[in-house]
């Protein structure tokens, strides 16, 4: 059990009687699951509404006894984040994955703000050259802030599984990121 | 964020970087959803236990959705959902007392019923029995009186039973209808398995005695049996700042009594903070087990427990106890949906840091008179505002619909007997706005205990051994009790030794285990619920009589 999983179940422990407890778990996880939820929704109104659902779920699986607490609770909560966006694309059925999503850079530099959105257009081109399954493992890692077994644990794989795709994504961005450059 | 070995490359974790941090929840959007959920815990957690049943969970939209939609398939969900509920009630029915996660039953094999009304009549009053049951865990009985003008409150009543052993009521309720038809309701002890016949004496009603012979008839295997009434006055504390205790529901067994005390408030919206327990003690001041064994989907107000068998001879004091201070319950007063608590503060157009600006603003919260007297500028998107208050009052949760709030904080008692709440905001309002009190956190003083004679373990069967306390039953022969726990084995052996000389029999060994947690000066110590006792059988040795031994 990593510290980050040990904090959570101690946080757990007291969540259930204590509101303050699980307003710390709020704090820890709530931009993780925001970020998750916007890459894969695209707009800050459905993202808000869905993060909502996402811990209101949680608190009421914490309170009811639906989370064990031998599990881990990141992968629980994004259980239910990637639950309640599904959700979302089955109720409103016309709405399309985002393909681009509204890049803002407050506060920086004109000239950096140039340069970065210029990476940031590669890095957009590359991620959606991955396919659905390896853009999700990216989400998790990178906007979920999720450990590798976490990840291991939400997508039913081993975490040597996880460690290897997730190797093989990056050696991938890295290759083709310089080949974009050169 | 990420290993060393899965590192990015620098551009593209700059890349990365910067668009996740574009990627931050609008503050007024988290601070919002903060209250939403501190509200919904505080609702959730006060939730009966019924209601968080998956079933339940059902949405009342979905059902009606349902019904308008898909009439048919509404109606057949029903009739199954009716079956089932049907047979599991009726199988439930043919269990014991109390059925964890269930509730307390009555074991239908058991019971016998009135066998034909009865009717007798004494000076202008004329008394009808019309229904007496027995089972397991009582006899009841309920008679209906025409003629009674006056309401009485000291008649007694007993059971008569053939052998000429006496039995008196344990609990006694009168009610008058519209019709002037007076109902009297008596609950007594479980009576000898298979009695068939009573009598039924009422003494001091109308300044009259009644004998009544009652005869009882097994119940048939599939006749549906008349409800027993709850207890009509419940056992309960007194109310001390709006919160009392009570004894809802009592099942006596051989194997231990369950009982479930429950948490009364005298207003919506009232919450406890933290754990509670009761403990039970005898009039010679003997203490008996509680054992918690509520069920994860009970509420935090209503707690299950199981204790020792009792002969019925036992007068308990049932104490509630609070984790640290017995006498202190902690108590949230919820007032988020009432938006009439509230005052206007205006920070003018350029507050400076450490500003003060001095109040007087008198509120009324739930009876709890409240007095802002000032207001300062601790940080520079932090306003704390500072409360005259009763001294029971431990704190408030301030909220505004501001839309640059951040987020609230209930405060701490102050020194000077004020209390302080803090308010964050993105930014401090340069306008008037409005401040609600949508909390009040208090202290509940009081001594919330209720006398109890609990009722005899039925008396049919030999009372099984049990680990657990005992602390009046004369020991049985039970077996030794097995354990590989190096203490315990090293106490039995410290208490072969000890007894050896004496011993004419087997020994017992009385352990009490003490645990504390987080003791705090000022708390009542122990605190019962954090006690166990158990008791040992030793092995009797060689002066033991071998006969016993098997």
């Amino acid at each position: 059990m990593t510290d980050n999983e040990r904090d959570d179940q101690e946080l757990l422990e007291k969540a259930r009687h204590d509101p303050d407890a699980f307003t710390a778990l709020y704090h820890r996880y709530l931009t993780p699951v925001y970020r998750y939820v916007f890459i894969r929704i695209g707009n800050r109104h459905d993202a808000e509404d869905i993060t909502s659902k996402v811990f209101v779920d949680a608190l009421e699986g914490l309170l009811n006894r639906r989370y064990h607490e031998d599990g881990k609770f990141a992968s629980w909560l994004f259980t239910i984040a990637k639950r309640r966006v599904i959700d979302h694309y089955r109720q409103h059925s016309s709405t399309k994955l985002p393909e681009e999503i509204e890049w803002a850079f407050p506060g920086q530099d004109p000239f950096d703000q140039v340069l970065l959105s210029e990476n940031k257009t590669r890095l957009s081109e590359l991620l959606k050259q991955l396919d659905e399954e390896k853009q999700e493992l990216v989400r998790l890692r990178f906007a979920g802030e999720l450990s590798f077994g976490e990840i291991a644990t939400l997508e039913g794989k081993s975490e040597a599984a996880i460690k290897m795709a997730i190797r093989r994504i990056i050696q991938w961005l890295r290759e083709n990121w310089e080949v974009n450059n050169g | 964020m990420v290993d060393l070995d899965y590192s990015l490359p620098p551009d593209i974790e700059a890349a990365f970087n910067d668009y996740l941090s574009s990627l931050e929840p609008a503050p007024g959007f988290a601070a919002l959803l903060e209250q939403e959920l501190r509200h919904r815990h505080t609702e959730l957690s006060a939730k009966k236990h019924f209601f968080s049943s998956p079933f339940l969970q059902w949405r009342r939209g979905k059902i009606v959705e349902l019904v308008r939609t898909q009439p048919l398939l509404a109606l057949i969900i029903t009739l199954i959902i009716l079956a089932l509920l049907t047979g599991a009630a009726y199988a439930f029915g043919k269990l014991a007392g109390y059925i964890p996660g269930f509730g307390f039953t009555s074991d239908a094999q058991s019971v016998y019923l009135l066998s034909e009304p009865v009717e007798t009549s004494g000076e202008d009053l004329i008394l009808s029995v019309e229904q007496a049951v027995s089972d397991k865990a009582r006899f009841w009985v309920k008679i209906s009186i025409k003629g009674m003008i006056n309401q009485e409150d000291f008649f007694q009543a007993f059971v008569s039973l053939p052998d000429g052993e006496k039995l008196p009521f344990q609990v006694g309720d009168t009610e008058t209808n519209e019709t002037e038809n007076t109902t009297l309701i008596y609950l007594f002890p479980p009576l000898p398995d298979a009695t068939d016949q009573l009598d039924l004496l009422i003494e001091g009603l109308g300044g009259q005695n009644f004998l009544i012979p009652l005869k009882l008839r097994p119940a048939k295997p599939d006749e549906i049996l008349p409800s027993a009434p709850e207890p009509p006055t419940p056992l309960r504390s007194e109310t001390h700042n709006g919160i009392s205790m009570v004894l809802d529901h009592i099942a006596p067994s051989n194997e231990g009594t369950i009982f479930q005390a429950s948490l009364q408030f005298d207003q919506p919206g009232m919450f406890i903070l933290g754990d509670w327990n009761v403990s039970l003690m005898d009039q010679h001041g003997l203490i008996y087990p509680a054992i918690d064994i509520s069920s994860n989907t009970e509420n935090g107000n209503t707690k299950i427990f199981r204790t020792a068998p009792f002969t019925g001879n036992e007068q308990l004091t049932v104490s509630l106890n609070v984790f640290p201070y017995s006498d202190e319950l902690p108590v949230y007063l919820d007032f988020s949906t009432d938006d009439a608590n509230r005052f206007v503060f205006d920070p003018g157009p350029e507050p400076v840091l450490g500003q003060v600006w001095p109040l007087d603003n008198s509120i009324d919260v739930g009876g709890y008179m409240l007095r802002a007297v000032s207001a300062r500028l601790a940080s520079p998107d932090q306003l704390l505002f500072e409360f005259e208050s009763p001294s029971n009052v431990t704190g408030v949760m301030l909220y505004t619909p501001d839309p640059l709030l951040l987020g609230g904080s209930g405060g701490v008692p102050q020194a000077d007997g004020k209390i302080s709440a803090g308010m964050t905001f993105k930014s401090i309002p340069s306008q008037a706005f409005e401040v609600r009190i949508t909390g009040v956190y208090y202290t509940a003083h009081g001594d919330w205990v209720i006398q109890w004679r609990p009722p005899a373990a039925p008396q049919t069967s030999e009372i099984p051994a049990t680990a657990t306390a005992f602390p009046i039953q004369a020991p049985g022969a039970t077996p030794t009790l097995s354990s590989s726990d190096p203490i315990l084995l090293e106490v039995q052996n410290l208490a072969q030794k000890f007894d050896e000389p004496f011993q004419t029999g087997p020994a017992w060994i009385y352990i009490k285990i003490e645990r504390e947690i987080n003791p705090r000066p000022g708390q009542d110590f122990p605190p019962p619920y954090i006690l166990s006792e158990e008791w040992i059988e030793t092995g009797c040795g060689r002066l033991c009589d071998p006969q016993r031994a098997h």
